[in-house]
């Protein structure tokens, strides 16, 4: 290796300033785009696998059968984990966990703050999971009542820089005692909490024990020893159920059965499971990592035809290299070399890009994770980017290393450029790849934005418009409600105002309702449950479309009122809906109950548009707890916030005001699908963006290869217009094909992530076109730029060019 | 030094054969000083770059220095190149990213001189062509005349037992021509064996041998009388 060949390359980098920043930027984006999304697929794909024992854990999960209707969930009675440990001696250690849907509120001294992701655990926790601990005992830490251990970001909140451990810090309800700190936990763990507060050892019967197995309480998680003790719970688990369960299961007409997953594939393995955190999906790991090697394809592709157009111009340069003595090898070595430096300083780049992106942009929040440059968390990052750049130098000094070193030294010095041997159709079919992913990207993105739109807009058979939701979580304001209700309706800013036990998807109930008709039909079928207060239907703005509504008297009927939804009638009653028909609601853990339909309302969606309307029973009654619904006047809005609070406050002046609006909180059930909308947003930016450095490379060079001959055409009396359309013709039909070749790609794209919605805006054609002609349009504008650039250059100085 | 012999080079494109080179015979003794003239496409600049190894022949013997050219492999050519043929080019072919000195020095980078001796080694040559003030300039900081003088310069530093060059004064004025003219004359005198393609007959006029060629033949050969 010649001291020259560095010297060379780096003149020539330097000389070329314009080439190497756009050479260095374009790589530099790309490869920092795909550093981005590798660490992200880095992060989903090492789910939970910082606990050093994770290839012990296995979290248990059961099915429900009932009446032919499978239901699975993530979470088994509270009772399963310690039975079963007890019946299996090779079970090492068995620990539950239940997490708290609403936020929980904590006060120390003056402070008081609502913390979401409070979790209840059982004394075992920490000897199941490894969790590191900076002060505390983690064999002791949750094995007295009331106590807490908390993270050290909850801590710092509270405790600021004092040691919390052996601090007392309070709820609404009770005093707990701080037993461990923690350091806070990965993103990409299933346990997402602040806090861990030690659960109540209860003494039940066995007779208690057993029924309560047919509940879905705690998140339950084993530790074996051997790999197969799992397999072999599996296989023993029916004499269990046999001996506790088998009892209860026939008077419901249920069976049960559970699975065991592991703990770092709970994350991807874990579809359709009730009362689960939102699994990962292995489809988008594929698409986020097809997106990356595609983004980094788009800027390798601009990268390496732009190394090989310059290496074109350095032909002569190359022979004179020869005659002065240089070997094949030399040349070879000073093409690569020069890649070589480029690469690295484009990877250099995107580094930086990288890091100034997660520390200075909501990157890490839009797409909720927690990526950083940190070589000491990701074991593999280093060699990541490193093959990245070696491959890409490879890559992109191949050609024009094999092309210089081959070429004859006089052929080159003489003729330069060789028509034909310019990798001229390669080139081309690069760039109109480019533009073909860049077209699908962008009609892509803008039907994924109208499907938002669509379905921020859609009507879900109730007014989610100013609606003003207020958790209720303490009795005394429960039992309170009708007169709170009364007292909120005096306001001249409040239209209406209802309690219920569900908000959205999240808080709804399960259960097995027992139709029965008559002698002979008298069947089983699961469905959703909510139970609300008065006033639900007008407030909400659902209709009717058989019977009444509920009324304050009817608490005082014998059998009680029920409503149900379109979908449930139609699952009743195949002939027409029968308004008096009797139902009963049987299960585990409720009270037998006998039901009289009052009414049928029209469908509206609980859940979120991925799932059609399920059967739904709304049942009245007083409610303890749940969700106050307030219908404002949104013209004055902070008067009637003002109202909500002062009518609460009345009543517990010590619970701060929470609220929240019903169609914001509608929004949060679409976060991954917000997510993935602005990311491909932010990667259909950035296609654009390449595929035009793209087109503009390939403009420039083929005006450049053709100067000589528009001189000659220019002197043989071609005018402006005939030049433009020659040079033109050439890369239009390109940029048309790989635009059409867009099309059916983003259908597929599309078609694939809508599917998983059950309500979807039409795909609109003008998408298609507008943005196809878009495209073509703002190629046709580059294209011509160039040309006239070189159209209107003189003869005299395009033929004395060469 | 140099022995043809039958010399035959055909060029084929679309079934037209050329014989570029048709049948040579031409010998050049150490020391000697030769110009090629002929009009355009006789086959004189080809002929230059099968002597300075850079083109291959079809037919006939080539004998440089006791070798068989015939013989050689792609290897032993380029490294009986590097340390026995300087070229000088008709327009120059310096390479832009280098230096004055640093255009020079590539020769003896190739041929693996150490640093040291190669720095002297340039500013031996840089005083001769009187460069000496322009050694970090860039080639398109001179002008036509000192770059081909870089060129010679470049192409004498490995002290070649022979020069080619190919139309040297083409892209120069005549003074500057000249000049060049007066440098190669010098250095023949100093034992150097230089051929030299020519279309002017004031070039011819510092060589010892006229060598004329037409269609690929040689055509008349005769000495020069030097006053």
């Amino acid at each position: 290796m010649h001291r020259f060949s560095f010297k060379f390359a780096f003149r020539s980098l330097a000389r070329n300033k314009i080439y190497t920043l756009l050479n260095v930027m374009g790589l530099g984006l790309g490869l920092g785009v795909s550093l981005i999304i590798y660490l992200y697929l880095y992060s989903e794909l090492t789910y939970d696998s910082h606990f050093s024992n994770h290839n012990e854990i296995y979290r248990i999960s059961c099915d429900f059968e009932i009446n032919e209707q499978l239901e699975s969930y993530a979470a088994v009675g509270y009772s399963m984990g310690p039975m079963l440990e007890e019946e299996f001696d090779f079970i090492e250690k068995t620990t539950r966990l239940i997490h708290f849907d609403e936020s929980v509120l904590f006060k120390r001294g003056d402070l008081k703050l609502g913390e979401k992701g409070v979790a209840l655990a059982d004394s075992n926790f920490f000897k199941v999971f490894d969790l590191e601990f900076i002060d505390g005992n983690s064999q002791e830490a949750l094995s007295k009542p009331r106590s807490i251990v908390i993270t050290e970001s909850f801590s710092k909140k509270y405790f600021g820089k004092e040691n919390p451990v052996g601090q007392i810090i309070s709820t609404n309800k009770h005093d707990y005692t701080v037993t461990g700190l923690i350091r806070d936990l990965p993103s990409n763990t299933h346990h997402q909490f602040s806090a861990l507060i030690s659960t109540f050892h209860r003494s039940l019967s066995l007779e208690l024990k057993q029924t309560s197995l047919w509940r879905v309480e705690a998140h339950t998680f084993f530790r074996f020893n051997e790999p197969h003790e799992a397999e072999l719970l599996l296989a023993n688990f029916d004499q269990f159920y046999q001996k506790n369960m088998l009892n209860t299961g026939g008077e419901i007409g249920a069976s049960y059965s559970i699975n065991l997953t592991p703990l770092v594939d709970i994350h991807f393995a874990a579809a359709n499971l009730k009362i689960d955190r939102p699994p990962g999906s292995q489809g988008y790991i594929y698409a986020f990592g097809a997106i990356g090697i595609l983004i980094l394809l788009l800027a390798s592709i601009n990268y390496i035809n732009m190394a090989t157009v310059r290496s074109l111009k350095r032909v002569k340069e190359a022979g004179m290299q020869k005659v002065l003595g240089s070997g094949k090898k030399e040349i070879m070595w000073q093409v690569f070399l020069e890649s070589l430096l480029l690469s690295f300083l484009a990877l250099f780049v995107g580094m930086v890009m990288v890091e100034l992106t997660l520390e200075l942009t909501p990157l890490n929040e839009v797409i909720g994770k927690n990526l950083s440059l940190d070589f000491s968390q990701y074991t593999g990052l280093w060699w990541f980017p490193v093959i990245l750049a070696l491959g890409i130098s490879f890559l992109s000094g191949w050609y024009p290393a094999v092309y210089l070193s081959r070429i004859p030294a006089i052929a080159a010095i003489k003729k330069g450029v060789v028509r034909g041997e310019t990798g001229m159709g390669i080139r081309k079919i690069l760039v109109g790849f480019q533009f073909t992913i860049s077209v699908a990207v962008v009609i892509t993105a803008l039907l994924m934005y109208r499907q938002m739109e669509f379905v921020k807009n859609k009507d879900l058979g109730f007014n989610k418009e100013d609606i003003v939701i207020v958790p209720i979580r303490d009795s005394i304001t429960g039992n309170r409600m009708p007169q709170i209700q009364a007292t909120l309706c005096n306001s001249s800013f409040i239209r209406a105002s209802t309690i219920s036990s569900a908000s959205s998807e999240k808080s709804l109930g399960r259960t097995i309702i027992r139709a029965h008709k008559d002698e002979k039909s008298d069947y089983q079928i699961v469905m959703n449950y909510m139970v609300v207060g008065l006033d639900y239907f007008n407030t909400m703005e659902i209709e009717l479309v058989e019977g009444r509504s509920f009324e304050d008297n009817d608490k005082n009927r014998d059998d009680d009122p029920i409503i149900i939804n379109e979908t449930a009638a139609k699952l009743l009653f195949e002939n027409g809906y029968d308004i008096n028909s009797d139902i009963e609601i049987v299960g585990p853990g409720s009270e037998d109950f006998k039901g009289r339909i009052i009414g049928i309302a029209k469908d509206f969606n609980v859940h979120s548009l991925r799932q059609v309307v399920e059967p739904l029973i709304l049942v009245y009654e007083d409610i303890g707890e749940g969700f106050l619904h307030v219908r404002v006047d949104s013209e004055n809005l902070l008067a009637a916030l003002n109202d909500i609070e002062e009518t609460l406050a009345n009543v517990r002046p010590d619970i701060p005001f929470q609220f929240s609006f019903l169609n914001k909180d509608l929004l949060e059930l679409y976060e991954e699908e917000q997510k993935q909308s602005r990311l491909i947003l932010f990667l259909t930016y950035l296609a654009i963006l390449i595929s035009f450095i793209g087109l503009t490379g390939l403009a420039s060079f083929t005006t450049s290869l053709r100067t000589r001959e528009v001189g000659i055409r220019k002197v043989l009396g071609a005018d402006l217009s005939q030049m433009v359309k020659l040079i033109f013709r050439e890369m239009f039909l390109l940029i048309v094909v790989s635009v059409i070749l867009a099309i059916p790609l983003a259908y597929f794209l599309i078609n694939g992530w809508l599917s998983n919605f059950a309500y979807t805006a039409e795909l609109d054609p003008v998408v298609f076109i507008v943005s196809a002609l878009f495209a073509i349009l703002l190629s046709y504008l580059i294209i011509s730029y160039h040309s006239l650039k070189i159209a209107r250059t003189k003869p005299v100085n395009t033929l004395r060019y060469e | 030094m140099i022995h043809l012999h039958h010399l035959t080079k055909i060029y084929r494109s679309n079934s037209i054969e050329t014989k570029a080179v048709d049948e040579v015979n031409f010998k050049v003794s150490k020391g000697e000083f030769v110009s090629i003239m002929g009009p355009s496409g006789c086959g004189k600049t080809t002929l230059l770059n099968i002597i300075g190894l850079l083109d291959s022949f079809d037919s006939g013997l080539f004998i440089l220095d006791e070798f068989d050219v015939k013989k050689l492999n792609e290897k032993k050519k380029v490294k009986l190149r590097k340390s026995n043929i300087g070229f000088i080019f008709q327009n120059f072919n310096l390479l832009e990213d280098l230096t004055v000195f640093e255009n020079i020095e590539l020769p003896l980078v190739y041929q693996g001189v150490k640093s040291v001796e190669r720095k002297n080694r340039v500013n031996e040559i840089l005083t001769q062509i009187g460069l000496g003030h322009r050694s970090k300039h860039y080639p398109f900081e001179l002008s036509g005349g000192q770059q081909q003088r870089v060129a010679v310069g470049r192409a004498i530093v490995t002290k070649p037992k022979l020069i080619l060059a190919d139309e040297p004064t083409g892209n120069l004025d005549s003074q500057h021509g000249n000049e060049i003219m007066e440098m190669l004359s010098k250095l023949n005198e100093e034992g150097s064996t230089i051929i030299m393609v020519t279309h002017s007959m004031n070039d011819a006029a510092y060589t010892n041998r006229i060598v004329k060629l037409l269609d690929g033949q040689i055509v008349s050969e005769k000495k020069v009388a030097h006053a």
